[in-house]
């Protein structure tokens, strides 16, 4: 039975960009910092500053680490950035009357 | 780094590439596009299928060409040297270069093509050592194993053309059974590397890098 969601839109995921982040890293395992860029065509500046909002949210975590003597920040959406997305995500199915599309989710 | 709003960034701008906020319809055609990207980028690996393709045809070609001299029961010895090899190989594409981003599929077609692996260098081991399985034997059992891992990819992967391949395979493994030991099964063995593995292993390379 599709979910529909009757609260609001959650402003943090509101922002395209960050609404962008959440939908790319929700397909995947976890993403480096430079695909993230290069799939969202920002800045370095502007990514991370949407990242520390979503990490201050709860909804992603960042981590720093040396692949050989390479600094690499890879992101990966929390548990509570899933849920929230998915949340998202229905509840702008609501708004447009439509089933939850299941590949959105999980 | 730069404030939200900083000087340098200004693509999420509103009339940038992200404006501040869409309709939801257009919201909803972000989020897909954002996770048909997502799915792109988290592309299968086809390198150890070329390696293994080519190692595997080479090795055929070693063999054929050691029978074709007489050389009796140390024709055998390549394969245990490119089974190495290619382990080795494997594993050295496995930790080397950029890491990519995955997801649940990469990671069941990582296993999959992992758990063949194991099986056949196990079963090629027993096999030499003179127990379990009869050498003869494995010329039948691998090909069947390798269709069956074509065909769990095509599911995995949504790639229908992989089930040809292992449909092939598949017919490949009585074929394999019914032909005698000669030069006919050889050149059969190489053309069934090359064209079975490494041709489709590049295949999926290349969609890799579609953009």
């Amino acid at each position: 039975m599709p979910r529909v969601a009757r609260g609001p839109l959650d402003d943090t995921i509101h922002a395209q960009a960050r609404l962008a982040i959440v939908a790319f890293l929700n397909g995947l395992d976890e993403a480096s910092f430079t695909t993230l860029r290069q799939a969202l065509d920002l800045t370095d500046g502007n990514l991370s500053a949407h990242l520390r909002r979503l990490e201050e949210a709860g909804y992603v975590e960042v981590a720093k680490a040396f692949v050989g003597r390479k600094a690499q920040t890879t992101v990966r959406l929390t548990a509570a950035g899933r849920s929230a997305f998915t949340e998202y995500v229905a509840t702008l199915a609501g708004l447009l009357g439509l089933p939850l599309d299941e590949r959105f989710v999980r | 780094m730069t404030s939200e709003t900083g000087t340098r960034a200004t693509r999420d701008a509103p009339g940038g590439m992200f404006p501040g906020h869409a309709a939801p319809a257009d919201e909803l055609a972000l989020i897909r596009r954002m996770m048909e990207q997502a799915q792109a980028a988290a592309a299968l690996d086809g390198r150890h299928l070329v390696l293994w393709g080519v190692l595997l045809a080479a090795v055929q070609a070693v063999h054929l060409a050691l029978a074709l001299a007489g050389a009796g029961p140390a024709g055998a010895y390549p394969w245990v040297g490119a089974m190495a090899a290619g382990v080795c190989g494997s594993a050295a594409l496995g930790f080397s270069g950029r890491r990519h981003p995955t997801n649940l599929a990469v990671r069941l077609y990582g296993s999959v093509w992992m758990g063949l692996c194991l099986t056949i260098v196990l079963l090629f081991a027993l096999a030499l050592a003179g127990r379990g399985i009869e050498p003869a034997h494995l010329g039948v059992v691998a090909p069947a194993a390798t269709g069956f891992a074509f065909f769990v990819s095509a599911t995995i992967a949504g790639l229908g053309w992989l089930r040809w391949i292992a449909l092939a395979w598949w017919a490949a493994a009585p074929t394999a059974g019914l032909l005698a030991p000669g030069p006919l099964a050889g050149m059969a063995g190489i053309a069934l590397y090359l064209g079975l593995m490494a041709l489709p292993g590049l295949a999926i390379m290349r969609r890799g890098k579609r953009p």
